[in-house]
Order: C-alpha cells, then sequence, then structure tokens
C-alpha cells in the first residue's frame, strides 16, 4: 500500500474440508475495502499455498480451518515459507481454533487468528493495518 | 372454497378494515418496517381472510393427506401412529471405536443408525496412509479403508432389521457395504437403509477433490439406483439434497428450485438407462434444510409436496402413487447458528424443528448449538435430540395432521411459494436443466448473489441476527476443543498396513483391473466394485480405478472461482 499499489492477499483454504462460505464471505469484504484478493479455492496443499503466493506476490496470506488440522497445516506452510526465503509474507488464520491453540499458532509467526465472531470489517481492518 | 356472496362480503368488510381501522392505527403508531417480507423476500399482508384463498379449489390444492398433491402430508396418518423419525449421526476414530457407539445408540432405541464418515474417506476417496490425510483421520467421522474396517463397524449389529444412513456420495462405500453383506451372508433383499448420494449439490459445496464432470457423476450415480432398483427392495439408494444448496446462500424458493433441478436430471439420467419411472421414483427421498422463518419454511414444504407430485404426474406420466409422494428428511441450518451467546442456538433449533414439524416432515436431524465453535460436545448432541423429544411429547403440535392447512396465510404462501418455485424450475429448463446450469457457472452465483444480499442487510442491521448484530454483550467466547485422539490416526494406519500385507496382492491388482475397465467402458460398476473390495482392495485405490478413467471438473471449477473471487 505504501507504494501507491493496492493491498494484495492470497486466500486459501488448505487440509480436506469444503465449508468455503465464511472465506468466500471475507474474501468479498476484503475486496470491497479495496484489496486485490486471490482465492486459491478448496483443498490446496501447503507447497500450493506458498507457491502460488510468490507467483501473485500477495503481502499476506489468509487461510481458514474448521475441521480442526491447524496446527499441523500452519506448521507446514511456515516451515515452507522459511525453507522459500518467503518470511516476508504476513499469514494470518480464521476459523474454528481453540482458545489453547492461538498462543501455537502465534508462536508458529501467525501475525492474526480470526475466530467465529470476529466480523468481515474487523478482519479488513486489522489486515490493512498489517501492511500500511 | 367459499360462497360468492361470502366472499364478496368479507372483501368488502376487509377493504373498509384496511382503510379505516388499520389506516388509522398506522397513522398513530407507524410500522416497524416499510416492506414486511419472508426472508425469500415474498411480501407479507398485515392480514390474511378468506379471499386470500378466493381461487384455491380445495380439493386440486390442498385435498388430504396421502392424497394428490399431498399437501397436508405425505401418508394419511401423519404423526398420529409414529413421530417422524429423529436421526442423530455418530462416527469417529476407526470402525471399533464407532461400532461401540453404534451399539450403544441401539440401546438407546434409536431406530435407526446414522454412519457419518470422516473428510479423507467421504469427500477425497483417500485412505488414511496417504500423506493428504494426515491430521484429518477419523476426525470429523469414522475412517473407511477396506471391507474389513466395514466388517468391524457393523460387528454385531442386526443390519439385516434396522435401518442405516451413510452420509456419502458415490459407489465405492455402497459396493463395500453390500460386499461385507454378502460376506455375513446378509441377503441383499433385506438390506434396509439410504445413503446421501447427491453428486450434483456438489458442485455448489464444492467438498470433493475427486469430482467428475456433471455426466460421470450421473452415471456412477445411475449405476447405483440401477444396481439398488433392480437387487436391493429396501435400499433407498439416494437423496435429493438442497442442502447444500440451502446452506451456501440459496434462499427457501432458490432451495426448492434447485432441489427439483436435481431430481429432474437424475430422472432423466435413470430413464435414459432405461429404468421405469415408477420403478425408481417411490425410493427418492428428499433432503432439506430448515430456518427460522418459521411460516416460509412451513409453506415451503407444504409447496414442496405438491410441486412434486405434479412434476411426477404431469412431466414424468407416473402411474404409481408412491412415485408422486415427496418424503422429506429435514436438517436444522448450521449456517444460522451464531459463536455469540451460543444457548441461544437452542432456540433457533427448536423454531427450525418446529417449522419441520409443523411443515410435516417424515425425519429430522437437529444441529447442536455449539456448531459455530466447535464438534459437538456430547451434552450439545443430547440437547438437539431433546428439542426434537420435547415437540414430539410435550407441545401436542403432532397430535392432528397439518394443523396449520386451511390458515389464510400458510395457504397464500405455500401458492406464492409454489409459484416462485415454478418459476425458476422454467429458468433451469430454460438454461437447459441443471447440468448445464451449473457447468455454466450459474447456479453458484445465484448462491453466492443470495448469501452476499443477505449479509449486506445483516451487516447494515435490515435483518436482526440476535447476540450478533443487536443485543450483543460482552462475553468471552467459549470455544470446545476438538475431543479427537490423534492416536486413532496411527491405529487406522496400522489396521491399514496388516491389510495391505496380508492380502493377496495378485487378486487385488486383477479386480482393480477389472473396474478400471468397468470404469472406462458402459458397465455397471457396481459388481466389479463388490469384488475388489472383496479381495480387499482399499477405498483409495478402488476411487483411482474409477476416477482415473473420469474426466475432473476440479481444474476447471478452481478457475471459475478464481474469476469470481479475483
Amino acid at each position: 500500500m505504501s507504494n501507491g499499489r493496492k493491498l494484495r492477499v492470497l486466500l486459501a483454504k488448505p487440509g480436506l474440508d469444503g465449508h468455503d462460505l465464511g472465506i468466500k464471505l471475507v474474501a468479498r469484504a476484503l475486496r470491497n475495502a479495496g484489496m486485490e484478493v486471490v482465492y486459491t479455492g478448496l483443498n490446496i496443499t501447503p507447497e500450493e499455498t506458498v507457491t502460488v503466493s510468490i507467483q501473485e506476490s500477495v503481502d499476506v496470506i489468509g487461510v481458514s480451518y474448521l475441521s480442526g488440522s491447524h496446527l499441523l497445516l500452519t506448521e507446514k506452510i511456515m516451515g515452507i515459507l522459511k525453507e522459500k526465503d518467503a518470511g516476508h509474507f504476513k499469514l494470518v488464520v480464521g476459523g474454528i481454533i481453540p482458545e489453547e491453540d492461538i498462543q501455537k499458532l502465534k508462536q508458529m509467526g501467525v501475525a492474526e487468528v480470526f475466530r467465529p465472531g470476529t466480523s468481515v470489517k474487523e478482519i479488513a481492518d486489522s489486515i490493512g493495518r498489517m501492511v500500511c | 372454497m367459499f360462497e360468492k356472496g361470502f366472499l364478496t362480503q368479507v372483501k368488502k368488510r376487509k377493504t373498509d378494515w384496511l382503510e379505516k381501522k388499520y389506516s388509522q392505527a398506522v397513522e398513530r403508531f407507524t410500522e416497524r418496517k416499510k416492506r414486511f417480507e419472508t426472508n425469500a423476500g415474498i411480501e407479507i399482508d398485515p392480514l390474511y381472510t378468506p379471499d386470500n384463498l378466493e381461487k384455491e379449489n380445495y380439493f386440486e390444492k390442498i385435498s388430504f393427506p396421502g392424497e394428490f398433491p399431498y399437501t397436508r402430508g405425505s401418508y394419511p396418518i401423519g404423526y398420529r401412529s409414529r413421530y417422524w423419525q429423529p436421526r442423530g449421526y455418530c462416527g469417529f476414530g476407526t470402525s471399533e471405536e464407532t461400532n461401540e457407539r453404534l451399539k450403544f445408540a441401539l440401546q438407546q432405541g434409536e431406530p435407526g443408525l446414522n454412519v457419518i464418515v470422516d473428510l479423507p474417506t467421504s469427500y477425497h476417496g483417500i485412505d488414511a496412509d496417504d500423506p493428504r490425510a494426515e491430521g484429518e483421520v477419523g476426525k470429523t467421522g469414522v475412517s473407511i479403508n477396506s471391507i474389513e474396517d466395514m466388517r468391524d463397524l457393523f460387528e454385531g449389529i442386526p443390519i439385516d432389521r434396522i435401518s442405516i444412513t451413510f452420509n456419502t456420495t458415490g459407489l465405492v462405500i455402497m459396493a463395500m457395504y453390500f460386499a461385507m453383506a454378502r460376506e455375513r451372508g446378509v441377503p441383499f433383499k433385506n438390506l434396509w437403509g439410504t445413503a446421501l448420494n447427491n453428486p450434483l449439490a456438489s458442485y455448489v459445496s464444492c467438498n470433493s477433490a475427486c469430482l467428475p464432470i456433471p455426466e460421470d457423476a450421473l452415471r456412477e450415480l445411475t449405476d447405483i439406483v440401477e444396481f439398488a432398483v433392480r437387487n436391493l427392495p429396501k435400499w433407498n439408494p439416494m437423496n435429493i439434497g438442497s442442502y447444500e444448496y440451502r446452506e451456501n446462500g440459496a434462499n427457501a424458493i432458490q432451495e426448492l428450485a434447485f432441489m427439483f433441478g436435481n431430481a429432474m436430471a437424475y430422472t432423466d439420467s435413470f430413464i435414459h438407462r432405461g429404468l421405469d419411472f415408477d420403478e425408481f421414483a417411490p425410493k427418492y427421498v428428499f433432503y432439506t434444510s430448515v430456518q427460522t422463518n418459521l411460516f416460509e419454511e412451513i409453506a415451503k414444504f407444504r409447496a414442496a409436496r405438491r410441486i412434486w407430485a405434479m412434476i411426477a404426474r404431469d412431466r414424468y406420466k407416473a402411474k404409481n402413487p408412491a412415485s408422486m409422494i415427496f418424503r422429506i428428511h429435514a436438517q436444522t441450518s448450521g449456517f444460522s447458528m451464531t459463536a455469540e451467546q451460543p444457548l441461544n442456538n437452542i432456540v433457533r433449533e427448536t423454531i427450525q424443528s418446529l417449522a419441520a414439524a409443523l411443515g410435516g416432515t417424515n425425519s429430522l436431524y437437529t444441529n447442536s448449538y455449539d456448531e459455530a465453535l466447535c464438534l459437538p460436545t456430547e451434552e450439545a448432541l443430547r440437547t438437539a435430540m431433546r428439542v426434537q423429544q420435547i415437540i414430539m411429547e410435550e407441545s401436542g403440535v403432532a397430535d392432528t395432521i397439518d394443523p396449520l392447512g386451511g390458515s389464510y396465510y400458510v395457504e397464500t404462501l405455500t401458492n406464492k411459494m409454489e409459484e416462485r418455485v415454478c418459476r425458476l424450475i422454467k429458468e433451469i429448463d430454460d438454461r437447459g436443466g441443471m447440468v448445464k446450469a451449473i457447468e455454466s457457472g450459474w447456479v453458484q452465483s445465484e448462491c453466492e448473489r443470495s448469501i452476499a444480499t443477505y449479509m449486506d442487510r445483516v451487516e447494515k442491521g435490515e435483518i436482526v441476527v440476535v447476540g450478533y448484530n443487536k443485543y450483543q454483550i460482552d462475553e468471552p467466547v467459549q470455544y470446545g476443543v476438538f475431543s479427537v485422539d490423534p492416536k486413532y490416526e496411527l491405529k487406522q494406519r496400522n489396521r491399514l498396513k496388516k491389510l495391505r500385507a496380508e492380502r493377496n496382492k495378485e487378486e487385488v491388482s486383477k479386480a482393480l483391473d477389472m473396474l478400471r475397465e468397468a470404469a472406462k467402458g458402459n458397465e455397471n460398476m457396481m459388481i466389479p466394485c463388490m469384488e475388489a473390495a472383496r479381495a480387499r482392495a482399499t477405498f483409495g485405490e478402488m476411487t483411482e480405478a474409477i476416477y482415473g478413467q473420469m474426466r475432473s471438473f476440479r481444474s476447471q471449477f478452481k478457475d471459475l472461482k478464481m474469476k469470481m473471487y479475483a
């Protein structure tokens, strides 16, 4: 944003779960907030998530989990980001995340965790503030 | 329905009432809204009177329970003999853990067993030892990788005497179940139950990674239905569902139209195969969502029965009355549950379940109030069942059949619902049928348009969601935990390892070759798939053998989504 271009966000749904209404609504809200959004669709692997993020040169990666595989998959994504020397991406996580896992995710390097009840506006504002 | 003189009098007095009494009251107190409407946008008048049903022919449109067009109920007896079937689902870990739960459910007097299968198995057709399955095995359902898992799942359970339901779409799991029954010596004619098998809805909810193009998905479904019609008189091979559409944003009108769109696409495919409508249509079960707008939902059920009766009679020239009966399984709406003040969800569930009961559903699943927060806890599951039982046993709504039949409002709303749904069905026809409507992305974008409008109105506060955009409180949100122990994943992998080591490899690869050949050609895949299951081929291997020969919809679909949201 600082260099005048639109903030670019990749939204992805890693893992096998198919409930993507939430992430689609977030996609819409971010776009309405003036960001460019790339949504990868479902069942993307951690490798693909990182590869597409690099190709699309996004600023922020947002991933959504509803089936309980958030720790495992986030750890993988973080590992690949480091491997590919792409640690500059901000990663945010949304979905059904138990209380005790928030700290674990943040320790892995997750910038923010959005749980049920967070309005799409709050998510857009928070992402907007991340890259100023 | 009413005499002319009476109607003239009603109309006159209604006009007087509206112009004098009501307008005066409005002037004094003002109305809460500029326009009152149902969730799907049907305008609601301040009052309904006999003249709203001026053109209604009671015998043609409303009639009697169990009689054409079934508006007042699928069967003559309503709930005066038995209540609707309450349903609960169970499945987690390996087949051994779920078997214990199933036996417990039987002891509790549940009339049927409902098996929920985990994500790797049901939506992706991959085995527990596939790297993509890591962390997901046995989590949201039971992991089924082979006929031996199927055998252990139903060990000690009388599958010839109780109804079994699978929440799956696809031929492989059916073949595994039927092959298991044969090994146990249970004749096919005694197998009783159903499976979801509603592939077209998957293109909207998009929850399957191994989705073939619709034409191939219809062929797979037709193989299942053909086999069931010929061999399993008590097995309902499919549930024509609209739950996925509704939960992905469709309103009540779109929900019904898309459901009938699916029904017609399936029906056409079965007829094309040479099956007789009156042979398979009596096996149809329809699976709908039920949300909180009470009267709209009640009208939806009543209209749906009438519309299906008309479609069966007029479009498919049904002769068997059983072909015209719309049998409903309803599920309350997970989408309507809020993370805020989660106990409020029990009230939502109750209204939704009441709507289903008043609408005359034949079976019902009530969601858990903690659905927005975690996988359901025991307490939430029990409470969901109690919601239904209180409606059954305490409310008295089940004591007469179709208690709201004849209500000026409900009958009017039923007519309006029917009219709008039929208009949309015509549009699906004009677009070349449901398959074309899905392939072009039209159905998906209709759902997305509805949900976008809904969310905008919620954000503006035009639609109130209690606890979310009105009456909020400061509260620590109580998130549950995922209680499934990861040790089951390991256990399942070990089971699978043992199976792979002990089976006859040659026999497996021969059976898989046969299945591949069947999938390539036109042969019904059920028999070769049952043979592969018998030989101990795994779920993943059989899925690969079938879908490897089919054309994938997935890449195309991904692009479509990228286009919409990028």
